[in-house]
C-alpha cells in the first residue's frame, strides 16, 4: 500500500513539474519566435517590399508567435501515462511504469507486486533524470540569435520603427530622438539612418573608393558626379511626383500650395510633406507615399555627400599624384612645413621663434590635445578656419602624425578604372538606388569614335536647345543631366 | 491473502523454469530459447508444432521436458497406415471373470501428458484431424463415450520439412490450432562437440523437478498477468499488419501474402506474452515479450501467395518486417 502511494505521489509530482516546464518551454518558445520573426522582417525587409508598416508586420509576427508557441507547447504536453511510457522506454523500464499507471484502477493479483516493481525501477534512477534535459544548445542559440537580430536591428532601414515598437530605442539616443520624432510626424514615411542605416554603407563604399588608390581630386570628382546623377534623379523624380500628385488631386487640396511648391521644396520637404499628410487625412496613397519616401532619402544622401565633400574639402593635399593643382603645397601645408623646420631648427634652443610666434607643429598639438591642453586659444579666434581644419585633422587621425596621414593615403592600389566598383548597396531600394551607385563606376576612357560621336550628339542636343523654349525651372536640371553625362569632360580633352 | 499467495507463487515460474532448463540441458545441449518457449506453451494450454530436419534432438527434446515435468510421456510415430484408433484408443472385447462379455475401452497414446506426434505430416488427414479434436477439445469421444485427457496436456508434433514426398502437409485450419510453430536449428561449433561429450558417456537420468499440479496453478495466475492498453494496440497493429488488405501492412505483405493470421493468432500472441513476460520474472508484459513471442506465434499462420512460395520468402522475414515497420506509439 505504501509503495502505491509513493507511486501516486510521484505521479503527482511529475504533473506539477509538468506545468513548470510547459511555462518554461512556452516562454522560451516564444522568445523563439519573436526573435525569428523580427529577423525574417529585417531581411525580407532588404529585398521585398511588403506594402505594411513595421508595426502591423510585428504584430503579425507577434501573433503568429504566440499561436505557434501555444500550439507547440499543447502538442508536445503529455499526459501522465504517456509521460511514463516514456520513462519507460528511455530508462528500458519494459513498460512498468506505464502498466502500473493504468492498473492503479483496475483489480488484478498482481497490482501491488506491479507497483513495487516500478517504485524499484523508478529508484535505481536520479530523480534528476527523470525528466529529458534541455538542449545545452538552447540558451547560447537564443543568445547569438539575439546578436544577430541586434545587430540587424541597427544596420535597419526600419531600425528607429522596430526600436520605438520594441521599446530599445535608449540604444542610440540621439538617432533614437531623432527617428521618434520623424516618425509621430509622419509615421507614413520610413527615413533613412544617417549614420546607422544605409549611409553606413555608403560612407563605407567611399572610404572603399578613398582607400582604392584614387587622388583626391579624382574622388571628389566621383562624389560630384555622383552628387548630379543624384540631382537628375531628383530632378526625374519630382516630375513624376508632381504628375501623381496632379493626378491624386494633391494641388486642390488648400493645404498643399501650388505646383512650383514642389521644384522649389529642397528645404522644406518636412513641411511639404505634413501638409500633403494633413490634406489626405493621413493616409498618402502609398504610390505617392513611396515617391515621397525616396524623395526624402535622395535628400539626406546628398546632404550627406555633400558633407563629405566638404569634409574633403578640408583634408590636406596628397603629396604624391593628382594633377599639378593638387601637387601645389596649399597655405595650410606651406606653414606647416614652416612649422616643422622651425622645430627642427630650434631644437638646440628652447622658446625659439615658432614659441615667440605661439605657432606649434602637428604633433606637438595632437599630443597636446591628447594630454586635453589647448595649444594656443588666441590661436583658434585668429584663425578658426585653420583651427577647425586641425581640429578635424586630429580627430581623423588621432595619434598620428602629417606624414603617417600622407601614407595612409597611397598609390592607389585599388580597381583599375573602368572596372565595375562594387558598392554596398540596399538591392530592396530598387533601380533608383542602384543606378546611383552605378553612377559611382569610373567609365573606360572615350575611344575617339565615341567622342566624335558624343560630339555630334552634343551638337544636334545644342541646336534643339537653341531652338526651344526652356523653362526657367527646368534650365537647371538640363544643365545638370549634361554634366552627369561628361560633355564638359569632352570638352576638357580636346 | 490469496492474492498475495498467487503473486508469490508468480515468482516460482521463473524459478520452475530455471531448474527445468537445468535438469534438461543434462541432456540436451543449448536450445534455452526452445525450452522457454516450449513451457510458455505448457503454461498457456497450448500445443506446439516443432520442425527441424531429422537427428537434431526434437525427439529427445521433448522427451527430456516430459520428464523434468513429470508428466506421462507417450510417443505416436505417425506413419501413412496410421488409424484414429491407433490415437485415440477403442473398444475392445473383454471376458470378465463370470464369463461375460463386455466391451471395454483401451486408451490410446493420446492419454499421455506429454505426447509427442512424431512427424505428423506422414499420416493421413483423418487420423491427423483425430489428434487435432483431441487436442482442441482435450477430451475424446469413442462409441459416443467421452474420455477427458488428463490435464496438464500438451501436445508436440515435429514434422520434416524436407522429404515432403509422400506426406500429408497439414491444413492450415489445423496448423491454426497450435500455439507455436518452433524451429529446431542446427547446433554451432562448441555445441557439436558438447552434444558429442554427452551422447558418448554415460546417460544421465532426469529427475523431475515440477509437478503437474504445479504446472495448473501456474496456468491460473497467466491469465491474469498485466497488459497495458497500448500493449493490447501493438499487438493488434503487428497482427493487422499481417493481412494483405490491410490499410497499415507494408509493402512485403501485400506482395507476398495470401491470408494473415487469424484472431486465434491475436489471442495466442498476448497470451503467450504473458507467460513470456512471468518467466522473465515481470509482473507485467512489456514491447519486447509481445515481439518474442510475434515469430513462434504468427509464423505458422501466414499464408503465402504463390509469388511468395515462387521467390521461397520465408514468414519469419516477412514478420521481422512487420516489427520493423510497426511503431510502439501508433
Amino acid at each position: 500500500m505504501n509503495q502505491e502511494k509513493a507511486f501516486q505521489n510521484f505521479i503527482q509530482a511529475i504533473q506539477k513539474r509538468q506545468r513548470k516546464e510547459a511555462f518554461k518551454s512556452l516562454a522560451l518558445h516564444l522568445l523563439l519566435f519573436l526573435l525569428i520573426s523580427i529577423l525574417t522582417i529585417l531581411v525580407l525587409e532588404r529585398w521585398v517590399d511588403t506594402g505594411l508598416r513595421i508595426s502591423i508586420q510585428l504584430k503579425i509576427a507577434t501573433s503568429l508567435s504566440v499561436l505557434l508557441a501555444i500550439l507547440l507547447v499543447a502538442f508536445h504536453w503529455k499526459s501522465p501515462g504517456r509521460f511514463l511510457r516514456e520513462m519507460d522506454h528511455r530508462f528500458g523500464f519494459q513498460e512498468r511504469l506505464g502498466t502500473s499507471y493504468e492498473y492503479l484502477k483496475k483489480e488484478s493479483i498482481f497490482r501491488e507486486k506491479l507497483v513495487e516493481d516500478a517504485v524499484k525501477s523508478l529508484r535505481s534512477v536520479n530523480p534528476e533524470d527523470y525528466f529529458p534535459k534541455r538542449s545545452r544548445y538552447w540558451l547560447p542559440g537564443i543568445f547569438l540569435l539575439t546578436v544577430l537580430v541586434f545587430s540587424l536591428l541597427i544596420n535597419s532601414r526600419q531600425s528607429a520603427d522596430l526600436k520605438n515598437l520594441i521599446g530599445i530605442s535608449g540604444l542610440n539616443e540621439k538617432s533614437s530622438r531623432e527617428n521618434q520624432q520623424n516618425w509621430s510626424d509622419n509615421p507614413g514615411i520610413r527615413r533613412p539612418q544617417t549614420e546607422t542605416g544605409r549611409f553606413r554603407e555608403l560612407s563605407e563604399s567611399l572610404r572603399d573608393l578613398r582607400e582604392s588608390g584614387k587622388s583626391p581630386r579624382e574622388v571628389k570628382e566621383s562624389i560630384q558626379s555622383f552628387l548630379q546623377s543624384i540631382t537628375v534623379q531628383q530632378d526625374q523624380l519630382k516630375r513624376k511626383l508632381r504628375e501623381k500628385l496632379k493626378e491624386a488631386g494633391a494641388f486642390q487640396q488648400p493645404e498643399v500650395g501650388k505646383e512650383d511648391d514642389l521644384l522649389q521644396y529642397d528645404d522644406r520637404l518636412q513641411e511639404f510633406i505634413r501638409k500633403l499628410k494633413s490634406s489626405f487625412k493621413g493616409e498618402v496613397p502609398s504610390e505617392l507615399s513611396e515617391n515621397l519616401e525616396k524623395l526624402a532619402d535622395l535628400e539626406d544622401l546628398k546632404d550627406y555627400l555633400d558633407e563629405t565633400l566638404q569634409k574633403l574639402d578640408r583634408e590636406p593635399p596628397q603629396k604624391e599624384g593628382g594633377d599639378d593643382a593638387d601637387n601645389q603645397p596649399r597655405k595650410e601645408d606651406q606653414e606647416l612645413a614652416i612649422g616643422q623646420k622651425r622645430d627642427n631648427t630650434d631644437d638646440s634652443s628652447p622658446g625659439g621663434e615658432s614659441e615667440q610666434k605661439g605657432e606649434m607643429s602637428i604633433e606637438e598639438k595632437v599630443a597636446l590635445k591628447s594630454k586635453g591642453i589647448r595649444s594656443d586659444p588666441g590661436e583658434a579666434e585668429q584663425q578658426p578656419e585653420r583651427k577647425q581644419h586641425e581640429d578635424e585633422h586630429v580627430s581623423t587621425l588621432p595619434g598620428q602624425t602629417e606624414s603617417e596621414w600622407d601614407s595612409r593615403l597611397p598609390g592607389l592600389t585599388g580597381t583599375p578604372d573602368g572596372e565595375i566598383t562594387k558598392l554596398k548597396g540596399k538591392t530592396g531600394d530598387g533601380e533608383w538606388y542602384r543606378s546611383l551607385i552605378r553612377s559611382l563606376v569610373k567609365t573606360d576612357p572615350l575611344s575617339s569614335e565615341e567622342k566624335a560621336y558624343i560630339r555630334e550628339y552634343r551638337r544636334d542636343l545644342e541646336s534643339v536647345l537653341h531652338r526651344e523654349e526652356i523653362p526657367v525651372a527646368r534650365r537647371e536640371m538640363i544643365k545638370r543631366y549634361f554634366l552627369s553625362i561628361g560633355f564638359s569632360n569632352i570638352d576638357e580633352d580636346n | 491473502m490469496k492474492k498475495e499467495m498467487e503473486s508469490e507463487q508468480a515468482v516460482e515460474i521463473r524459478e520452475s523454469f530455471a531448474s527445468i532448463y537445468n535438469e534438461i540441458s543434462k541432456k540436451v545441449v543449448g536450445q534455452e530459447e526452445l525450452v522457454r518457449q516450449l513451457f510458455c506453451c505448457l503454461l498457456c494450454e497450448g500445443h506446439a508444432l516443432i520442425e527441424g530436419v531429422p537427428g537434431l534432438g526434437k525427439t529427445l527434446l521433448v522427451k527430456s521436458f516430459s520428464e523434468a515435468l513429470d508428466l506421462r510421456y507417450s510417443r505416436i510415430q505417425f506413419t501413412p497406415d496410421l488409424m484414429p484408433a491407433d490415437i485415440i484408443g477403442t473398444n475392445m472385447v473383454r471376458e470378465d471373470e463370470t464369463g461375460g462379455r463386455r466391451f471395454e475401452f483401451f486408451k490410446g497414446p493420446i492419454f499421455g501428458q506429454v505426447v509427442l506426434a512424431d512427424e505428423i505430416n506422414r499420416a493421413t488427414p483423418k487420423t491427423q484431424s483425430a489428434l487435432l479434436e483431441a487436442m482442441q477439445e482435450k477430451r475424446v469421444t469413442v462409441f459416443g463415450e467421452n474420455h477427458i485427457l488428463q490435464e496438464p496436456f500438451m501436445v508436440l508434433a515435429t514434422q520434416n520439412p524436407i522429404e515432403m514426398e509422400g506426406t500429408y502437409p497439414l491444413p492450415e485450419a489445423q496448423v491454426d490450432r497450435f500455439l507455436f510453430k518452433l524451429i529446431i536449428r542446427y547446433p554451432d561449433h562448441r555445441q557439436l562437440l558438447e552434444i558429442l561429450d554427452k551422447s558418448t558417456e554415460a546417460p544421465s537420468n532426469l529427475k523431475p523437478v515440477v509437478s503437474g499440479d504445479l504446472i495448473l496453478g501456474f496456468r491460473n495466475m497467466i491469465r491474469q498477468v498485466p497488459v497495458a492498453s497500448y500493449l493490447k494496440e501493438y499487438a493488434i497493429r503487428l497482427v493487422e499488419g499481417t493481412h494483405p488488405q490491410g490499410s497499415s501492412s507494408p509493402g512485403m505483405t501485400a506482395e507476398y501474402v495470401r491470408y494473415g493470421a487469424s484472431p486465434r493468432g491475436l489471442q495466442t500472441l498476448v497470451m503467450s506474452a504473458r507467460a513470456m513476460a512471468l518467466l522473465q520474472g515481470r509482473f507485467n508484459v512489456s514491447y519486447e515479450d509481445i515481439r518474442e513471442c510475434a515469430i513462434p506465434s504468427l509464423r505458422h499462420r501466414i499464408i503465402l501467395n504463390l509469388k511468395g512460395e515462387a521467390e521461397g520468402i520465408n514468414t519469419d522475414d516477412i514478420i521481422k518486417n512487420i516489427i520493423g515497420s510497426t511503431p510502439e506509439n501508433g
